[in-house]
């Protein structure tokens, strides 16, 4: 974890009320997939707080974020330009658990909902590196919620496309396609499956997943101060059991934001 | 990391609160720098004055069920819920790493009850590396009757006395704000034998979502931090300073060596920095170097000369 001024190297939008935003940052920082980052605009006076975003890609000495404006933070964000200056605390949390596939062989499912897709296309295109048999649904509202589909179609590996409203893909939620190849696809070798998403896809897919034996780790958002574990806001209630007592509140920041899917409260 | 040495510290900055000598006045404040360790990564711990942790119980608390925060105009409402591990399980798995470093530790204590706080002390006076105690007194929940200790200074004093009984430790009283009289609380806290003050905590508050009419945190309710508050942690300073002899340690909205300043001339001898260490996490080790910058600058000679300085002559004409 290091606290970094990041340079802007682009800012832009993708769609309605969706940005990427690339920052040059000082020294090498290592990320995982999964990972995230605190952001605030150097400089911000007000909001004060940082805004976490899932790092949707990382070079040696830069990270690209993609972020739905829905609130004042990121709209401060969206007036950073170019050459200016952003602070940025990273990595941090955890990464997806990958052996299942890379090392047993299974296949792995990744299942996206709209902005949640960033918080998986490291770790698409670090299985689809290594050769796992890697298969994408991403989900969302409209065709302007699907945000750097492109990018991940261009990793090569099948990409499922469903929205609601039917303008692009399949009509209907994303959890469709991915019950139904579960069905056709479920022999002896199981898969794993990844998502990150809005809470009622996430707990739709872990609950196929439990329903179809395939093992689920979900990546999840909460309202957070820091990032590092000092406010202790972003909790999620566990099933008890999952971690060591006493307790039934575990924060995203540290503990997360990947867990089973089994441990969640849903 | 290589730990900061006596010579590379500077030696103006050093004040003394309680008994307690703190290489300098910059302080983490409890809440809002877990038990110090979360800073580890970031920065050498020996660097800041003082360390005030998370509030420890006797026993460990689950805290509230989210959501816990929200971002309000220049600051944020929080209902954590006292989350905590409880002392002893500071004291087995926290403390011994925090003596690897030079900074004082207070720990916060937290109850719910007189004897709460009795307990929890009683744990903490074993521990190796504590170098006072931190009572909050805000909890909204007594033996008797429902008071709000902090709210009764009758109570708060009662709290405080059973603490000085057994305490092994100076004991910081820690007021809240959401009182009327603080020059009556600080003096009924000082005959307690409270060894110092700590102000302010968190002034209470809702916010409501609009579309929802749902209040924006579980636990309706929340404590409200951050710059927004400076200016009534800054007053509650002032007017406790005239009111006691015992040492103050001021809060609320600290996120710079300028805010700090301003605490002291209004009689402060040392601060704590809570909520900007959640936007800032190095800002309590930027107040420190911003110290000595503003020593340099303005020629006084060290902070403890800044404390209790507030000039209330009439300013001068065109202002």
């Amino acid at each position: 974890m290091k606290d970094l001024v990041g340079t802007v190297e682009f800012n832009r939008q993708l769609a309605p009320r969706y940005f990427h935003i690339r920052l040059r940052l000082p020294e090498a920082v290592g990320v995982l997939s999964g990972q995230f980052a605190m952001l605030r605009p150097q400089g911000l006076v007000e909001p004060i707080l940082r805004r976490a975003l899932a790092i949707h890609r990382a070079d040696a000495d830069a990270v690209e974020f993609i972020y739905l404006v829905l609130g004042r933070g990121l709209e401060a964000l969206t007036r950073v330009r170019e050459g200016e200056n952003v602070d940025v605390l990273l990595p941090l949390g955890n990464t997806y658990p990958t052996d299942a596939v890379t090392l047993e062989g299974r296949r792995a499912l990744l299942v996206a909902g709209g902005v949640g897709s960033p918080a998986l296309f490291m770790l698409a295109g670090d299985l689809v590196a290594k050769g796992a048999d890697v298969r994408v649904y991403f989900g969302g509202r409209t065709k302007f919620d699907l945000p750097a589909l492109d990018e991940f179609e261009a990793l090569g590996c099948p990409v499922t496309v469903t929205t609601d409203d039917g303008s692009a893909g399949e009509r209907g939620f994303v959890t469709a396609p991915l019950e139904r190849d579960l069905v056709a696809d479920a022999g002896p070798n199981g898969s794993v499956i990844y998502t990150c998403g809005p809470w009622p896809m996430m707990a739709r897919v872990g609950a196929i997943a439990a329903e179809r034996g395939a093992r689920c780790f979900v990546s999840l958002e909460a309202s957070m101060a820091c990032g590092f574990g000092i406010c202790v806001a972003c909790v999620v209630e566990v099933c008890e059991g999952s971690f060591a007592p006493p307790f039934k509140y575990q924060k995203v920041c540290t503990e997360g934001p990947v867990f089973p899917a089994e441990a969640i409260v849903w | 990391m290589v730990s900061a040495t006596e010579s590379s510290r500077d030696p103006r900055l050093a004040v003394e609160v309680a008994g307690i000598r703190f290489h300098n006045p910059i302080l983490t404040a409890s809440g809002c720098c877990g038990y110090g360790l979360e800073f580890e990564p970031l920065f050498d711990l020996s660097r800041i004055g003082g360390i005030c942790t998370k509030g420890l119980s006797a026993k460990p608390l689950q805290g509230n069920p989210p959501p816990r925060i929200q971002e309000t105009p220049a600051g944020m409402l929080n209902a954590i819920g006292l989350q905590n591990i409880g002392a002893r399980a500071f004291m087995e798995q926290k403390l011994p790493r925090l003596r690897d470093y030079d900074v004082r530790v207070l720990t916060n204590v937290f109850g719910y009850t007189v004897d709460d706080y009795v307990e929890a002390i009683h744990m903490l006076n074993d521990g190796d590396g504590i170098d006072g105690y931190e009572l909050n007194i805000s909890c909204p929940n007594v033996k008797e009757g429902g008071l709000i200790i902090g709210n009764d200074p009758r109570a708060a004093a009662e709290v405080t006395e059973a603490v000085k009984r057994v305490a092994k430790r100076p004991v910081i009283v820690k007021l809240s704000p959401n009182i009327s009289d603080v020059a009556g609380m600080a003096r009924a806290l000082e005959s307690a034998g409270a060894d110092a003050l700590s102000l302010i905590n968190t002034l209470v508050g809702v916010s409501i979502d609009i579309h929802t009419r749902r209040p924006r945190i579980a636990n309706v309710t929340g404590g409200l931090s951050g710059p927004a508050i400076r200016p009534v942690a800054v007053r509650m300073v002032w007017q406790a300073a005239g009111a006691v002899k015992i040492p103050l340690v001021g809060i609320g909205g600290i996120a710079t060596a300028e805010d700090a300043v301003e605490f002291l001339i209004a009689g402060a001898t040392a601060v704590q920095i809570g909520t900007a260490s959640f936007y800032d996490p190095l800002a309590t080790v930027k107040a420190v170097d911003g110290l000595s910058a503003y020593l340099d600058k303005t020629g006084v000679a060290s902070v403890s000369e800044l404390t209790g300085s507030i000039d209330l002559s009439p300013p001068p004409r065109g202002h």
